[in-house]
């Protein structure tokens, strides 16, 4: 059995002097963000000095984080949750984009966001750098190993965890059958993507979960394709074959969804699978994610645009969808109006720091209103939330804090969700104590499930994998990251088991 | 002495003397403009003499009292009720007064005389002693005048300008000058003045037990505490004006003045610079007007008139100061408007919370405590501080680990001008350690906020430094050096008496919102909810501009880059001072 084994890849006799560097390096950058943070408050520096100050501790210290871990155990570095989410949740989204703030005035504003730092950005990123360190330090923690332990002893998981990497081809093309249905009867009801309506998706509420689960079977088919694909060193054509079909599937389909990272999402799977069999990095990853960035916008954007201002545009047929997709794209290349170029675009739209901040300000300036939701009550109601169905809970409350935030914090009326970033509903949910509490959670739960599924071969990997999503891009609704593993993790041992050839037991088994 | 101060008083100017005694005063006629009111005033019975500078608003009931108990008055004037109330009730007559006051009483018959100040220090009193006896005044310039001075630097004077902006009490920039401390008394026998004896520290009113209240009562004692002041500081026989920025505080007055049928004309000052921008007080400053029915004079003032002035406003400013100008322009106006009262709204945000540094000091306090409780931060972020207070040029950064951890650290931090490792660059190494050491404390000059809360403690910090050193001294300079009395109704201890319990309450807004409901009609919300601009000068633009470079660009700076203009100012104003003299 292709075992993990915890200490193989680590090298033990610096364990303890990096252990011990990095706790100072912790407490440094700490006392470092509270010191910006005083220092602030007393207006000894500006809030552009601020954020700047801010968004350098935060690239440090994730950096210092990762290199630590890198020195320390290299095996599926990339695949790594912690890595990941230092990543994507802090690097991308509060990090790197944050050099918005300080490109000149009209170029920000053309992008929507406030041409300067405000004390709200910097009370954020304080947050993010807590929460940051919250992560790493869950991460590292005896419970995040502890819960590693726990999942590669667990006798369920040793019972239906399938170790190979030949997938089953009849239950492939079953995944992708329900999958394709899924997504074309989502289309037919109006629920599907960025074409759906406000109305028709909360008309739906009570199934639309289980669309996406249902819809989420074309990317575990990737995966698994990608898994018997990369095994072995040399990949047969008949897998490469296969290969190409489901990722045109996932990608068509994304295109469809009106959301660019379901565009680029099916070659990272692909990529990050790569990496876990080859072991080594995928480069031709990098400019066919840059390819697929810059299809995704231009074939996406315009498509939105035209969803929005046409009046007469049908969500609920597959053929409107792809006519307003190709009008909005020949018609699109008239458009002369003045647009920020696509390079500050895919800034603004990946960077949260100005939104987010919106939040902050509003839970310190005011009372939540009634009907706002129940921040603190839905994390901790998660695991309800998750395996309750609504038909049996009427009063199962609606994923539409976006929606919330859109027409409550930030003032707009019309119906839009926007996202508020995990730090923000933290913070609404019981201030910087959620914010710390929140990502330990997170941390330790990353290192438990990558630790304990990687163990479990193949069927380990495309759990993991299946997870990813939700262990890497923390959700806005932090309630969410609960409530996917909790309904995922079984889903999700099913499908590897359904997917995956059984290993013949050999004679001394 | 007395011609010096010719500006603080043009109506009269009197002269008492006696054995050993020589007592001065020019007149300012405020109330009872006869000249049986000059000054210096002497008791029916010929045994106190005093001269007195400021108003006692109460006097009035005080003078019915007196009168209920047999006392004639030859005068309608508030100085021959505190002379008689003197002679009846000695210096335990101090708390009854409700007022600005300094004044000095001689006693014939002792030989002994008596000087004492208001508990919140409006008014100023200095005094020297010289070889053959004590001089004092209103105004250290007239000490000076004498030719008994030294015109010796006083390092402690001279370092707490520097570190604060203006000189902090008892200190002055003169090291035989010393300062009366505010809500203190003197007592003066052969030439020899014993030690200050206090009769009011304000610092009680934040310290002790706080009191809650609902809201709605907390309101109703903001609104009859601030409408009773206001009435209070109405008190003239001349007419008054009041200061219309586009701030709360001013319009709260001129709400409140209106209200009480006072017909006050609202002064503004416009700048050019600020035309069509937010620091433009004056399209808000109409508004309020409109709304409470008030006349209203606007005041340009150009970078012209401000180079123009800036040896008028070095002369008049008594003190070093590294404000006041705007007060000055307005002081100005009023006076050219023909006025000698004008309300002012000074003193609102010590009061009821309106500085961001009540938000601010506490929090950094918290945070500074935080880290300082992870042991060896502190020495942790010594390096990276010091690295960018060097890099960043911004020298406070390598004091934060030191003085982030308290509240007094924290106000240092946050108010400060300069920082003590600078001292040696701009007065000499000597001077400096002299300065620092005479100054005492840490962060040095500061006295302890010992309150009940860490809104109470900024209050008390601001209150009893930003206000009594800086704010109140330059509206006594700035407005006495155009004639004119400015009277500041937030500023009074009655006030702060019966609203000091409550003072925590009013953080995050909430007592300025008390603030602007107390009219009984209301400041419009637009008044309410604009963001606070402060009642600046562009100072900073004039001075880069300025013809004379002299006052600004020339000058050597520690830790030049992005210099602040009030720490070149400051430098300024040190210079042009020293070449005066």
């Amino acid at each position: 059995m292709n075992s993990y084994a915890n200490s193989s890849h680590v090298r033990p006799q610096s364990r303890t002097r990096n252990g011990m560097l990095i706790v100072a390096v912790r407490v440094l950058v700490v006392c470092l963000a509270l010191l910006i943070s005083a220092v602030l408050s007393i207006e000894l520096i500006t809030n552009s000095q601020g954020l700047a100050a801010y968004t350098l501790l935060l690239l440090g210290y994730l950096y210092v984080e990762t290199r630590n871990l890198w020195a320390r155990e290299t095996h599926l570095f990339w695949t790594n949750p912690v890595v990941l989410a230092s990543i994507f949740t802090f690097v991308i989204a509060f990090g790197v984009t944050n050099v918005l703030y300080f490109l000149p005035e009209d170029v920000v504003t053309l992008v929507g966001l406030e041409p300067i730092a405000t004390p709200w950005m910097n009370q954020l990123m304080l947050l993010v750098v807590l929460g940051g360190i919250s992560m790493w330090v869950g991460y590292s923690s005896g419970m995040g190993r502890s819960t590693g332990r726990m999942l590669q002893r667990s006798r369920v998981l040793r019972k239906w965890m399938s170790p190979s990497l030949r997938i089953n081809i009849p239950a492939l093309y079953a995944f992708l059958a329900i999958s394709l249905i899924a997504r074309l009867l989502a289309i037919k009801l109006g629920v599907y993507g960025y074409s759906s309506t406000y109305d028709q998706l909360i008309a739906g509420a009570s199934y639309t979960q289980y669309f996406s689960m249902a819809e989420s079977l074309g990317q575990l088919a990737l995966v698994g394709v990608a898994l018997q694909c990369f095994a072995s060193p040399r990949s047969a054509f008949s897998d490469r074959q296969l290969l190409w079909l489901v990722l045109g599937y996932e990608v068509a389909f994304g295109f469809l969804s009106g959301f660019k990272s379901a565009v680029v999402m099916p070659f990272i799977i692909v990529g990050i699978v790569y990496y876990s069999q080859r072991n080594r990095f995928p480069r031709w990853l990098i400019p066919v994610v840059v390819v697929a960035i810059m299809a995704s916008y231009a074939v996406i954007e315009p498509f939105r645009a035209a969803r929005n201002e046409d009046a007469g545009f049908v969500g609920t047929s597959l053929v409107s969808i792809l006519t307003t997709m190709t009008s909005a794209n020949s018609s699109n290349a008239d458009d002369s109006g003045e647009r920020a170029s696509t390079g500050i675009s895919f800034l603004a739209r990946n960077n949260l720091t100005y939104v987010a901040s919106l939040g902050i300000e509003y839970a310190a300036n005011n009372e939540l209103p009634a009907g706002s939701p129940k921040f603190l009550g839905n994390i901790i109601l998660a695991p309800a939330h998750a395996l309750i169905p609504r038909f049996l809970w009427s009063d199962k409350p609606l994923q539409n804090i976006g929606l919330w935030y859109t027409n409550r914090v930030m003032g707009h009326e019309f119906y839009s969700s926007t996202g508020m970033s995990p730090f923000t509903y933290l913070n609404f949910a019981g201030g910087p104590l959620a914010v710390i509490f929140g990502f330990l959670t997170v941390g330790i739960l990353q290192r438990g499930l990558f630790d304990g599924l990687r163990s479990f071969g193949g069927g380990g990997l495309i759990v993991l994998f299946g997870l990813l999503g939700t262990l890497v891009i923390i959700d806005s609704a932090f309630d969410t990251f609960f409530i996917g593993i909790i309904r995922f993790l079984p889903i999700l041992v099913v499908a590897q088991y359904v997917l995956l050839q059984r290993p013949r037991r050999s004679c001394a088994e | 002495m007395v011609t010096r101060m010719h500006t603080r008083g043009p109506d009269a100017e009197g002269l008492w003397t006696s054995a050993g005694v020589v007592l001065g005063h020019r007149r300012l006629a405020i109330l009872d403009l006869d000249a049986r009111a000059n000054q210096p005033m002497v008791s029916i019975d010929g045994r106190y003499t005093i001269v007195f500078n400021g108003e006692i608003y109460n006097f009035r009931e005080l003078r019915r009292e007196l009168e209920a108990e047999g006392v004639a008055f030859r005068t309608t004037s508030d100085t021959e009720v505190l002379l008689a109330l003197f002679a009846r009730e000695g210096e335990r007559m101090l708390p009854r007064l409700r007022g600005m006051f300094a004044f000095a009483i001689w006693d014939t018959q002792s030989r002994e005389l008596f000087l004492a100040r208001d508990p919140c220090g409006i008014k100023p009193l200095y005094y020297t002693r010289t070889k053959d006896g004590l001089l004092f005044a209103s105004q250290v310039k007239a000490l000076l005048a004498s030719g008994l001075v030294s015109a010796e630097r006083e390092p402690a004077g001279l370092a707490g300008f520097y570190l604060w902006g203006s000189v902090p009490e008892p200190w002055t920039l003169f090291q035989d000058v010393f300062v009366l401390p505010a809500g203190h008394w003197l007592q003066v026998r052969a030439g020899v003045p014993e030690s200050p004896v206090c009769w009011h520290d304000i610092r009680q009113h934040w310290q002790g037990e706080g009191c809650g209240t609902s809201a709605y009562e907390l309101q109703e004692q903001v609104r009859q505490a601030v409408t009773d002041s206001v009435r209070a500081h109405l008190v003239a026989d001349v007419p008054v004006s009041v200061f219309l920025s586009g701030g709360i505080d001013s319009a709260v007055l001129a709400g409140l003045a209106s209200g009480l049928g006072a017909q006050v004309e609202g002064i503004t000052i416009g700048f050019d610079e600020f035309a069509g921008r937010h620091e433009d007080e004056v399209p808000v400053a109409a508004a309020i007007a409109a709304h409470y029915g008030l006349p209203h004079f606007v005041r340009r003032v150009s970078r012209a008139e401000f180079e123009q002035d800036i040896p008028c406003i070095l002369d008049a400013m008594d003190q070093p100061s590294i404000d006041g100008v705007n007060t000055w322009f307005a002081s100005k106006a009023a006076a050219e408007r023909g006025y000698k009262v004008v309300l002012s709204g000074v003193g609102g945000d010590e009061l009821f919370c309106g500085y961001s540094s009540f938000r601010q000091i506490p929090r950094t306090a918290v945070i500074g405590r935080a880290i300082a409780a992870i042991p060896g931060a502190r020495a942790l972020l010594g390096a990276p501080c010091a690295y960018l207070a060097k890099s960043l040029a911004k020298p406070k950064l390598a004091f934060v680990p030191a003085f982030m951890d308290s509240v007094e650290g924290a106000y240092f931090l946050r108010r400060s001008l300069f920082v003590p490792d600078e001292l040696p660059a701009l007065m000499g190494a000597d001077m400096a350690r002299q300065g620092l050491a005479r100054l005492g404390g840490s962060p040095p000059g500061m006295t302890q906020a010992d309150a009940r809360d860490g809104v109470a403690a900024v209050g008390l910090l601001e209150s009893t430094h930003y206000l009594r050193n800086q704010l109140l001294r330059d509206s006594d300079w700035a407005g006495m050096g155009h004639s004119l009395e400015l009277r500041t109704p937030l500023v009074d201890a009655a006030l702060l008496e019966t609203l000091g319990p409550y003072v925590s309450g009013f953080a995050g807004g909430a007592g300025k919102a008390m603030l602007a409901r107390s009219p009984g009609k209301p400041l419009p919300e637009s008044i309410i909810n604009r963001p606070k601009t402060g009642f600046s000068v562009p100072m900073a633009k004039w001075l880069s501009e300025a013809a004379d470079q002299r006052a600004w660009g020339n000058l050597p700076m520690p830790a030049a880059s992005g210099t602040p203009w009030a720490r070149r100012w400051a430098r300024t104003v040190v210079e042009r001072m020293t070449e005066c003299e």
